[in-house]
């Protein structure tokens, strides 16, 4: 593996802000750390770039160990989500800044200057200062500076977090393909599962400074291995009540149901069925308690048993609050995942 | 890159932050918490060389030492109403009305503060006085000396202040409060007290706090205009110059402080909760037209503006008359200056002002980049530091460098009576609004701008000088210019460290009008206010020329 993160741990007072993390990340790969705000994916991000010290933990780049390398002399590129463009200096003295410190020459500077401003689409606002670009110009320029110095990792700090919806999912779309075309690895910081499920090679989610799950993007959705993953990457319906409870037929299920372990069903695959009398197995009666139509896609909350299903269809729908209707829960799409602490 | 770099010890942006920090602490050390403590010790040690409390005993027995109090207090809290009401309705009028000549009126408002406290005393003794213009022309006999003449004069003198603050409190509002308030049924005066008022209200309160401080500590105005009318600043002076009792002045000093630090911890709790989150995407209110609000607000600003002028203008007119009030006839023989050194003092001032503004840049911006960067308790404790000047009267922290300066035993006995000494008295003095005005400054600037440089290879050193600095240049110049400016026209801290061969401008001003030769006094006031508008003049290009808008301390 190119990067190598081992036992890393960050303490603040009595918060273990990242409490011992171990993480491999290949070349060329793209990672994104994903989790609610305190879950210390920003502080294990920072710990990556050197702008924290470590309380304990090596790493390791192409096997040099870089944990007492500071920042500056690590030779990582990063984006925050605050832009952070100098406003005292233009555009092209802004990707340049980092080749100066270096003191390349300058028609080389110019030469590369040039070179990422075409890759991000700006040549023109060369010698605009940062403050006359919008949001998402200037979140390419950030790009640009922290990719001027052939970094040997990106570092993205929730670096779409601050801009509109439409101008994210552009943008989005253009950092995966400029970090695809270059190869280079890059360690993003998300709380948005659908930036992190388009975007990642591999997903890291995290809980209280620990890591729940490392998978690719559908594992994390078809396979999670615990409650929290399953509810933070979408929505989950909890089937637990529905093994045993009096009164009520019980769930055939296949996979293995210990105790430690919840059972549910993600709201797409829960089936509707249509009129008749037939029974099916894993089918239940309920009543329509709220209607959410998004265009697309329509959520419907149905109360199966004193307890709330959520269902997702296409497009609109026709039921209205009140409707009795029977629901399915088809006995291939159950999961099962451990409860989280 | 080498990772060798720490295996020498200290990584060198480490070293260069302690350098700075060291480089700030040991002059506030030197000159601004030993000085202060000796007057401590000097309040407590007896004419016979032992120790206890019988100065204070001896001052407090004493009926006219509480009639000095009395007066102290009830001037200031006088002022304070008066000031403050005065400065919120002009604040009003500029931020929320839509009066034609905002831009004149500000400027002119601004004018009390470009020359020495005891200018307005000077324009009120012209117009008020026995030989005044009023009683002259109408035959009157007011009687300005006194009670009445300081109050009046310090309103003036104090006016401006008030209103900055004010100003600047009105100035960020967020327009949607209002519209809710206004689609919720709330009437003008509702809104008045149920958004305005409450938006503004640390504001006021720092205000309120800052007049009473700078009129209790005030020493120019009383000292001309007061007559028999005594308060504690005049009383130190008479008490250190007049009678060479330096451990009473001490006791007198240590009094003073009391309702400063007391006026300091309140005004400094109430404005740490000020900080509080201002979103980003403020709507900002912009004021309607409302031609009853904007013609109100026209004729009372007309009428506190029309006063200012009308008393520097006095002071002007009358440093062009030959004898006042007998022979009003045009002459310039006022600006010969036949006695107390002539132009020198102005010379002197400007020299001592330039050498301020110098040393104060670098000290407050070295600290405020310290306390921004760092933690801890030393950090705290330089902090504390400075802001504490906030609480030290001028007339105390002279006395201090008195007692710690003037001492043959002090190494840095050489430094007393050199301009040197006078600059960084006055940098000490003034040294907490720059402090406020720097850490303001330095806050601004996000934390990611110095993470983005590391990262990108750039030593703490690269990023202050290529990131940093360019950012900060307009705040730089502003805090250069007032320390410049509060210089050129202190008087209450340096007029014990002056000496007949180092003298400043201020200082004339007043021994000339001591003297009797108030024309002189007027002309030398002229000069000063002639100097800072230059300065001003100056600060203005300078950041045109730097092409930035920016909120400053003066302008």
């Amino acid at each position: 593996m190119y990067l190598q993160i081992k036992n890393i741990s960050k303490i603040y007072g009595s918060v273990h802000a990242v409490d011992n993390v171990s993480l491999d990340i290949a070349k060329n790969e793209f990672v994104c750390i994903l989790g609610p705000s305190g879950c210390g994916k920003t502080t294990l991000l920072r710990l990556i770039a050197g702008l924290e010290d470590a309380n304990q933990g090596e790493l390791f780049i192409g096997g040099e160990n870089l944990i007492s390398v500071p920042a500056q002399h690590r030779n990582f590129g990063i984006v925050f989500q605050s832009y952070s463009l100098f406003q005292n200096m233009t555009i092209a003295e802004n990707v340049g800044y980092g080749l100066s410190i270096r003191k390349i020459s300058k028609p080389q500077i110019e030469k590369r200057v040039d070179e990422l401003l075409e890759q991000v689409g700006l040549t023109d606002q060369r010698e605009k200062l940062p403050h006359k670009l919008s949001g998402g110009q200037q979140q390419r320029v950030a790009l640009a500076r922290a990719l001027a110095v052939d970094p040997k990792l990106l570092l993205l700090d929730e670096p779409l977090s601050a801009l509109d919806a439409k101008v994210r999912k552009t943008l989005r779309i253009e950092i995966r393909e400029v970090q695809q075309n270059l190869g280079i690895p890059t360690v993003m910081v998300t709380h948005d599962q659908e930036e992190a499920m388009t975007m990642a090679d591999r997903i890291v989610c995290m809980k209280d400074g620990a890591i729940e799950q490392v998978g690719t993007p559908s594992e994390l959705y078809n396979q999670p291995r615990t409650s929290f993953v399953a509810g933070f990457l979408g929505s989950m319906n909890i089937l637990d009540f529905f093994l045993g409870e009096e009164g009520v037929n019980t769930l055939q299920i296949n996979v293995e149901n210990k105790n430690d372990c919840s059972i549910g069903i993600r709201p797409e695959s829960v089936v509707i069925v249509d009129g008749g009398s037939q029974t099916h197995p894993n089918m239940y009666h309920g009543k329509v308690i709220k209607i959410e139509n998004l265009g697309s896609i329509s959520l419907i909350q149905v109360n199966v048993h004193g307890h709330t299903i959520l269902i997702e269809r296409f497009g609109f729908t026709n039921f209205t609050i009140g409707d009795d209707l029977r629901v399915q829960f088809p006995a291939e799409k159950i999961i099962s995942f451990a409860h989280s602490a | 890159m080498p990772s060798s770099i720490r295996k020498f010890g200290i990584h060198p942006d480490k070293l260069l932050l302690r350098s700075i920090g060291l480089f700030v602490t040991i002059p506030l050390l030197l000159f601004l918490v030993f000085p202060i403590l000796i007057v401590f010790l000097k309040s407590f040690q007896l004419s016979d060389g032992g120790w206890g409390f019988a100065n204070y005993t001896t001052t407090m027995v004493e009926k006219h030492f509480w009639v000095v109090v009395w007066n102290s207090l009830w001037l200031s809290i006088n002022v304070t109403i008066v000031s403050v009401i005065l400065g919120f309705g002009f604040a009003y009028a500029i931020q929320r009305s839509q009066m034609p000549g905002k831009r004149w009126f500000t400027i002119v408002a601004m004018l009390p503060m470009f020359a020495p406290s005891l200018l307005q005393a000077l324009g009120l003794v012209f117009l008020l006085g026995r030989n005044g213009i009023i009683n002259r022309w109408l035959n009157l006999d007011i009687e300005i000396y006194g009670f009445w003449g300081v109050f009046i004069a310090d309103v003036i003198y104090a006016f401006p202040q008030a209103y900055m603050i004010l100003s600047a409190a009105l100035a960020v509002a967020d327009s949607r409060p209002y519209e809710a308030a206004r689609m919720l049924g709330a009437n003008k005066r509702q809104i008045f007290f149920d958004v305005t008022l409450p938006g503004i209200k640390f504001g006021l309160i720092s205000s309120i706090f800052l007049v009473f401080t700078i009129t209790i500590t005030d020493f120019g105005n009383p000292m001309v205009i007061g007559g028999n009318f005594s308060v504690l600043a005049t009383e130190i002076y008479n008490q250190v110059s007049g009678q060479m009792n330096f451990n009473l002045g001490s006791v007198i000093s240590i009094i003073l402080l009391i309702p400063v630090v007391i006026a300091f911890t309140i005004e400094r709790f109430a404005g740490r909760k000020q900080e509080a989150f201002i979103p980003d995407n403020v709507d900002p209110l912009v004021p309607r037209k409302n031609p009853l609000l904007d013609t109100c607000m026209f004729t009372y600003s007309s009428i506190l503006c029309g006063i200012i002028v009308l008393v520097v203008t006095i002071v002007v007119y009358a440093s062009f008359v030959k004898l006042w009030p007998y022979n009003m006839s045009f002459t310039l023989d006022n600006y010969k200056f036949d006695s107390q050194g002539g132009y020198d003092p102005l010379i002197t001032s400007v020299i001592v002002s330039l050498m301020a503004a110098f040393i104060g840049v670098l000290l407050v911006f070295g600290s405020a980049y310290v306390v921004n960067k760092c933690k801890g308790v030393m950090v705290d404790l330089l902090n504390f530091f400075s802001i504490l000047p906030a609480a030290i009267p001028g007339m105390v922290l002279g006395l201090a460098y008195i007692f710690f300066f003037n001492d043959p035993s002090n190494p840095l006995n050489a430094l007393y009576g050199t301009v040197f000494i006078l600059a960084i008295n006055s940098v000490y003095h003034y040294s907490a609004q720059g402090f406020l005005t720097a850490s303001t400054s330095l806050q601004q600037i996000s934390t990611n701008f110095d993470e983005t440089s590391a990262c990108l290879g750039a030593s703490l050193l690269t990023t202050i000088k290529r990131v940093t600095l360019p950012i900060l240049l307009p705040s730089i110049l502003s805090v250069a210019v007032f320390f410049f400016m509060r210089t050129m026209v202190t008087l209450a801290a340096v007029i014990f460290l002056v000496s007949p061969s180092v003298n400043l401008a201020a200082v004339s001003v007043m021994l000339l009008d001591d003297a009797g030769n108030t024309t002189q006094a007027a002309a030398y006031s002229t000069l000063i206010i002639l100097v800072v508008l230059i300065a001003l003049l100056l600060l203005n290009i300078l950041l045109k020329i730097f092409k930035v808008k920016t909120k400053s301390l003066i302008s």
